[in-house]
């Protein structure tokens, strides 16, 4: 062997040696220093609660929409959502927010549930999974579903009916309310919402069975009373404590609508409100509203009228509570009230053998005494109120336990406008520059949809029949 | 040598030593006189070099030279740009005769690994430009300075002072990466990145490149494809642009060059004036956020400025007049200020050259300042016969203040002038202190308040210049060492080490009282660290085999490491007002950092075969190792062959029609890795909420099979010189395909992600570069000179994954940029006007148009080609050049257009409203939901224009025109000062010049905004949204050559 060959086979052998130890150099540089890969259920729920309420109740979305179509809020400038036109961006935002955010993180703790065989863990992430969906389905309808959250086994799940969502979404609450409660506590400091109180969830699943089952009241009743009988005996919240609300503790994370003030303050009360909040001299104006600067009156603006008579100075804005006042104002997702009044109405519709009237004084006094702040209504002024004929406390019609309920649900714009949308109570019309047929009844699907799950894109819409704003999901039948 | 501290050292130890270098050996003096070889003109500045050593001189103003060389020194080389290189052997009186090459065959051009080729041996499109030809009219961004000059290459400029370019070679053929080139400096790749900035806003901070100095460039060459660039690397698939730094070529060595010009707004935004700021024709302000009438909105469909008297926000009952040159006057006389020194020496042991550049921009925008100071050293030595090395040492510090912000945001003044009353007075708003008086209802401190015309959206805009600011600072370090050891006659062994070092800090400001932050203040704070050192061996043996034949082979590795840092702090809300500290901060500050690390080792190798010096063949070969992809498919082998054929040498066909010509052709494949971490994913941390830690599932899919991407590209051409290289053209046809790319592909978000990271996609890009250059007529003391450059790129989206029919590459305002299957690479894909089977508007009962729901293809960002022409006409000292550029075809949503109309501040918004507010009205030309036909003269249905103008929302195809333009890109007129007076104080030349860019622009489809326009240099192009001026300048500039 000359030298050379010497050289050559040193050299081959330097090569492969070097490769060697190159290949775990280059394997170790392409391990990423900024985050860990996995964490436990308890770090994965607040940030799936905070993001679905934050996309839910903030200005763009609530404010600018949900809020608007039952006649809540109304938008003073750029007032395009009042004339019926809505920005497809927003659509793909929203869209995106429930889906690419709360929905994957909670299917994780779900998925991290099961595998522990924990069942508080499971529990709670399928509660709160059905509270993300109920909203996500409510805006549009039918929507990806079963097929959904899959990520790479599965990038364009079909749609599923809203009426199949609706039976999944009950299951679901149905099973956690049972799951939690079984195991130990889990979640520690992770569960914003109820401080890691396993019964609190148990009875939100149980409250939130009561809201769907009665949103099928005009499409399906029987099912719908089934439903609701036995949520209702499982039983739902017992009092203000136990409402669904979520506090916020400072920067950065405040109260999306005191974040939308501090950004730009387009919108005022609605009309509508204010004239039924006058019209039966509710203690709650004050709250509700702040007075016209112009002349101290609460004065309302007319949805869907985008050039209104006066100047902006005599019209009143949304109650400070919410605004300047708002950082730390908790976020009210479901409460007590609500759930009397939906027993109210089940009692009123003979579902349940319970007294309606009963019912409904004490939907409107949790509603009423569930707020703590300086213009929140005394209890002299709640007495005051139910004394009154018109308020009928004694002898509460449908419509009065439906009407109850849209004034409760103020700045809960999407119950708000499920709300309206099944009941019609009260009776909304469309204001003079509307451009559509009626006003909004959904979200219109989002753009991508249609450049990147098309084929399931087109079979909901023929199936739902249009993709417009004007389209009716599955429970809204008129 | 990795250290800066080392590098430095060495430098000034090379610096050092220098002198002890010269006059060792036994010398003799040579001289002689170089001259045209037409029309006889002496020829000052020629470089004279001894062969085979790093010895040298210029010459003087008549033409002269006289220096001492070694007595064995043999040969002279004489070069000079635009004139073919001559040699001559020492001896006596020499007097040189010099060709002017036109595009000839002749001369040097630097490829891969910085090898010196002769140009008639390429086998693949090389296109040069001399650092001459770039600093003629000075321009701060080297990649600006590119504009117009060579073909196939397409800038596009972002942003404002100091802001990005945007260059690609050749088409867009990644769909979500990078399709910028790779830049080299002396052999070693340094970085161009620039932020990605957001349409929804941003502080430009520039492309990195911008730290390079144009005034120490010697030469740049462009390699085009794929092809020419195989030895450099994946990062080159899209080209490289190649420049070579200037060494010390003097014993007698001083420069000068100095520029002054001022900048003005080369288009603004056409205005009306015929009404002013409200709602439905009414006004009245009381507090500017809702207090009197209307006076919160920032649009422009008030009363009539007829002069009537209104309350305004300069007081009550002020009259209502159109102030027609109010955004105008915003804007002030930039001023950009450029001056470099440079000193160099050389000898027949050494050379050194040290540098010193000064740069000095004040912005058109109020308080807009760049201060860049920058320091070069780059010396080489003979250590012994067989022992040579070199280095070098680029500092540069970068200083910028009060930058204005971009895109649909508050920074961005535009902004606020598109969302504007057209009466604004902006001399009143000039002193941006509220002295307490300025509104009732809206709180005014007067140490701290803001005084503006609307108190709901908007700050004004000198506030928001001068009060919210903000400041960065760049460090930037760029070096290498290099030694090569002559092994013998034929083998040389090379080893160099090359660092690309660099540190950011960026600061911006909100202050009390600020429209943003609730009147409490904050501020934003990173720091960027930048690092990439590479490492490469070689060993070239060059043989002579027979008379005829000669290989060329080169060996060698590289050892690539990159590094990336980011950190930074945002505090939202502060304690004392004007402390922008975190000590300061009410709120928990919110913090972030970010790392990234990448390593990639490879083995290279070329062979170069030439015969009778016409015919060549060049085959090259690298395979990668890289830390990104899994650990199967991390090694990749790359090839290319090329070809060049000079075929009149080789039949003999030269004739004084047909002066040279040669045929080329080359094929290659590049495979190409990706970013780091793409493998695995890891979680989205978020600050806590409360005592609660939160993390979230990333919106990305990642993936661990990933296999390297791969670009396959040939490319053929002709170099055709005629009638004695008076003429030339150079033709190349290409067509590169890149599939397997790897991209996060957007997936349905209903799966839990957005996106997915995967190898898909194949994007063919083909097209035709044409570059003439020519001298159509010559006198003794008249000269015209055109070079014309020209290309037209193609593309097509061949497949993408599976059935998926799209990519969506960007979206702003919900319309997209796409890579859309069977259609070229950049659609525009959005909501068009609603029509009938005949294209008739379909209009709602109000006769508006309607938005079609159903999305579909409304443009497309790349221009179906674009060029430039350079006139240059010399008669006696003077010279006059002439740079057009322009591009044919390409669209943009501009949103400047869109919501301009919305808000109605544009001229076009008086449609409809000549005579009153509603009067007459606007009749739309369309169908209405009954099915008559409006615009017809019967039954027709008039809309408001403020209805009519208010029906963009949901509609992006009004705002897409056509970015067809031609600009005045250059314009100078010099004069060659007499060289007797440049000798007098020891110069060989020197000239001075009236200069002008940017100073005329032809936009016949485009109304309001320069079509040359960008929010940052990403793929996402086609957007425009409350534009930067694009800057007219006008000045002078003088430079002296050693």
């Amino acid at each position: 062997m000359n030298k050379f060959m010497i050289a050559k086979r040193a050299l081959v052998a330097g090569l492969v040696l070097g490769l060697g130890a190159c290949n775990d150099t280059l394997t170790e540089a392409n391990l990423n220093p900024n985050a860990p890969t996995d964490v436990g259920a308890e770090f994965l729920l607040p940030q799936s609660i905070r993001s679905a309420v934050e996309a839910t109740f903030g200005g763009g979305q609530m404010l600018s929409h949900t809020a608007i179509w039952p006649y809540q809020a109304v938008e003073l400038q750029y007032p395009d959502e009042e004339e019926g036109i809505v920005r497809n961006s927003r659509m793909q935002g929203y869209w995106d927010s429930y889906y690419s955010g709360p929905l994957t993180d909670i299917q994780t703790v779900i998925d991290k549930g099961v595998e522990a065989g924990n069942g508080n863990i499971e529990g709670v992430g399928r509660i709160w999974k059905s509270w993300v969906f109920h909203l996500v389905t409510d805006m549009w309808g039918d929507v990806p579903y079963s097929e959904a959250l899959m990520g790479a086994e599965n990038t364009t799940p079909a749609y599923d009916a809203q009426q199949q969502i609706y039976q999944g979404l009950i299951q679901d609450l149905t099973d956690g309310a049972s799951l939690v409660g079984s195991g130990s506590a889990s979640f520690g400091s992770g569960d914003i919402l109820y401080g890691d109180d396993m019964s609190a969830w148990r009875r939100f699943a149980n409250s939130m069975r009561m809201r769907l089952a009665m949103r099928m009241s005009e499409v399906d009743p029987s099912g719908a009373r089934t439903a609701f009988t036995a949520a209702h005996s499982a039983g739902g919240f017992t009092s203000n404590a136990d409402n669904a609300e979520l506090d916020w503790p400072g920067s950065p994370y405040r109260n999306p609508l005191f974040e939308n003030w501090q950004g730009r303050d387009d919108h005022g009360i609605s009309a509508e409100m204010v004239n039924t909040l006058n019209a039966l001299n509710d203690p709650r104006l004050e709250l509700y509203a702040e007075p016209a600067d112009e002349d101290g009156e609460y004065r309302g603006l007319q949805n869907g009228d985008i050039t209104p008579e006066l100047s902006l100075a005599w019209y009143s804005r949304i109650g400070d509570y919410w605004r300047a006042n708002g950082a730390a104002t908790p976020t009210a997702l479901m409460t007590y009230g609500e759930v009397l009044l939906l027993q109210a109405e089940a009692a009123a519709r003979g579902w349940i053998a319970e007294d309606a009237a009963a019912l409904y004084e004490a939907g409107i006094r949790a509603n009423m005494e569930r707020y703590s702040y300086s213009t929140a209504p005394t209890a002299a002024e709640i007495d005051a109120y139910l004394a009154q004929p018109e308020v009928n406390a004694g002898n509460p019609s449908i419509e009065d336990i439906q009407l109850q309920q849209w004034m409760g649900l103020y700045m809960n714009g999407a119950e708000a406008w499920a709300h309206v949308r099944r009941t019609d109570v009260p009776h909304l019309e469309p204001g003079p520059d509307l451009t559509l047929s009626r006003i909004p009844t959904r979200f219109i699907y989002p753009p991508l949809e249609q450049s990147l799950n098309l084929d399931n894109y087109q079979a909901a819409v023929s199936r739902q029949g249009g993709n417009e704003l004007t389209t009716l999901v599955w429970w809204d039948v008129n | 040598m990795k250290s800066p501290n080392r590098l430095r050292l060495f430098m000034v130890a090379a610096f050092l030593a220098l002198p002890a270098l010269l006059g060792a050996q036994e010398m003799r003096t040579v001289s002689g006189r170089v001259t045209d070889a037409v029309n006889l003109r002496l020829l000052p500045g020629v470089q004279v070099s001894v062969k085979g050593m790093m010895i040298g001189t210029l010459t003087d103003g008549e033409g002269t030279f006289t220096f001492r060389v070694p007595s064995e020194a043999t040969t002279l080389v004489f070069t000079y740009l635009g004139y073919q290189t001559v040699e001559a052997e020492i001896g006596g009186d020499l007097n040189i005769m010099m060709d002017q090459q036109a595009i000839g065959l002749e001369g040097i051009v630097v490829t891969a690994l910085g090898v010196q080729r002769e140009k008639r041996s390429l086998g693949y499109s090389v296109q040069d430009v001399s650092g001459l030809e770039i600093t003629k009219v000075p321009e701060v961004n080297l990649v600006n300075a590119l504009q117009g000059q060579v073909a196939g290459v397409h800038i596009t400029n972002a942003g404002p002072t100091g802001g990005t370019a945007r260059i690609v070679i050749r088409g867009n053929s990644s769909i979500s990466g990078s399709n910028q080139p790779l830049f080299i400096v002396d052999g070693v790749p340094v970085s161009n990145a620039s932020n990605s900035n957001s349409g929804y806003g941003g502080i430009d901070y520039g492309n990195l490149v911008q730290d390079i100095d144009p005034a120490n460039i010697e030469s740049i060459s462009v390699l085009k494809g794929p092809n020419a660039a195989a030895l450099y690397g994946s990062r080159a698939s899209n080209g490289a642009v190649v420049i070579t730094t200037k060494s010390g070529r003097t014993s007698r060595g001083f420069s000068f060059s100095s520029s002054f010009t001022t900048e003005t707004p080369l288009k603004l935004p056409d205005y009306q004036n015929l009404y002013g700021q409200g709602i439905g024709g009414d006004f009245r302000f009381v507090d500017g956020e809702g207090g009197g009438t209307w006076d919160f909105v920032d649009e422009s469909w008030g009363p009539r400025l007829d002069g009537r008297l209104i309350d305004q926000f300069t007081g009550p009952q002020q009259p209502w007049v159109a102030h027609p040159d109010n955004v105008r006057n915003f804007f002030r006389s930039g001023l950009t200020s450029n001056t470099n020194i440079s000193f160099e020496q050389s000898s027949n042991r050494g050379n050194v050259r040290l540098s010193l550049t000064n740069l000095l921009q004040e912005g058109m925008a109020p308080g807009e300042q760049i201060n860049r100071i920058g320091v070069a050293l780059k010396g080489a030595t003979s250590v012994t016969d067989r022992f040579n090395t070199e280095a070098s040492l680029n500092y540069s510090n970068q200083r910028g203040e009060n930058r204005m912000g971009t895109g649909y945001d508050e920074d961005n003044p535009m902004q606020s002038f598109i969302w504007f009353g057209r009466q604004v007075d902006m001399e009143a708003l000039r002193d941006y202190r509220c002295t307490g008086a300025a509104s009732e209802g809206h709180a005014c401190d007067p140490n701290n308040g803001q005084y503006n015309w609307n108190y709901n959206y908007h700050n004004n805009p000198f506030w928001e210049q001068l009060v919210n600011t903000n400041e960065d600072q760049r460090d930037r370090l760029l070096g290498h060492v290099a030694a090569t050891y002559q092994v013998n006659d034929w083998i040389t062994a090379m080893g160099r080490v090359g660092r690309d070092w660099s540190r950011d800090h960026r600061k911006n400001v909100v202050a009390f009282n600020s429209l943003d932050d609730a009147g409490d203040g904050g501020f934003g704070e990173s720091n960027i660290f930048r690092s990439e050192l590479n490492t490469d061996v070689t060993l070239t043996a060059a043989r002579q085999l027979t008379d005829d034949i000669s290989l060329d082979v080169t060996t060698g590795g590289n050892v690539r490491v990159t590094d990336y840092e980011f950190s930074s702090v945002n505090v939202s809300a502060l304690t004392a007002p004007g402390i922008y500290t975190i000590d300061n901060a009410s709120e928990t500050p919110i913090a972030n950092d970010y790392e990234s690390h990448k390593k990639v080792l490879s083995l290279y190798g070329s062979a170069s075969f030439n015969y009778g010096g016409y015919f060549n063949v060049d085959v090259t070969g690298r395979n990668d190792w890289s830390s990104t992809l899994p650990e199967d498919n991390r090694s990749y082998f790359y090839p290319s062959v090329s070809s060049a054929l000079v075929f009149t040498d080789a039949f003999g066909l030269t004739s004084d029609f047909l002066s040279s010509g040669k045929l080329r052709a080359s094929w290659t494949r590049v495979g190409n890795d990706t970013n780091p971490y793409d493998l695995t994913s890891v979680l989205t941390s978020y600050t806590g909420f409360g005592a609660a830690p939160m993390f979230g599932i990333p919106n990305t899919l990642p993936n661990a099979t990933l296999k390297p991407e791969q670009t396959t590209a040939y490319e053929v051409g002709a170099d055709l010189g005629f009638f004695r290289e008076r003429m030339g053209f150079v033709l190349t046809y290409y067509n590169s395909e890149t599939k397997d790319q790897i991209m996060p592909v957007q997936i349905s978000s209903t799966s839990g992600y957005t996106s997915q990271i995967l190898n898909a996609g194949k994007v063919r890009n083909w097209g035709l570069e044409l570059l003439l250059r020519a001298t159509p007529f010559q006198t003794d003391d008249f000269q015209w000179d055109v070079m014309v450059n020209w290309s037209k790129n193609n593309s097509e989206v061949v497949e993408l994954f599976g059935d998926l029919e799209t990519l969506v590459i960007g979206s702003y305002w919900s319309l997209n940029v796409e890579a859309r299957k069977g259609e070229p690479y950049g659609v525009l894909f959005g909501n068009g006007y609603l029509t009938d089977e005949q294209g008739n508007w379909l209009l709602d009962s109000r006769g508006r148009p309607q938005a079609d729901p159903v999305r579909r293809v409304l443009g497309n960002y790349n221009p179906d080609w674009n060029g430039g022409i350079q006139n240059r006409f010399s008669y006696g000292p003077f010279e006059l050049s002439v740079l057009v550029d322009g591009q044919r075809g390409g669209d943009i949503f501009s949103v400047t257009n869109w919501f301009g109309e919305y808000a109605g501040v544009l001229e076009s918004t008086i449609r409809g409203r000549e005579e009153d507010f509603c009067t007459p009205g606007i009749v739309v030309d369309g169908i209405l939901p009954d099915g008559s036909v409006n615009g017809d003269g019967v039954n027709d249905v008039t809309v408001c224009p403020e209805s009519y103008f208010g029906r963009n929302w949901g509609n992006q195809e009004s705002g897409i025109d056509d970015a067809t333009y031609l600009k005045l890109r250059e314009m100078r007129l010099g004069y060659e000062l007499p060289a007797s007076l440049m000798d007098r104080f020891g110069f060989s030349g020197g000239d001075v010049a009236v200069i002008g860019r940017n100073l005329f622009l032809w936009a016949p489809n485009m109304d309001n905004i320069d079509p040359e326009t960008a929010f940052d240099a990403t793929n996402r192009q086609g957007f425009e949204f409350g534009q930067f001026p694009t800057a007219r300048s006008l000045g002078f500039s003088i430079s002296i050559r050693p």
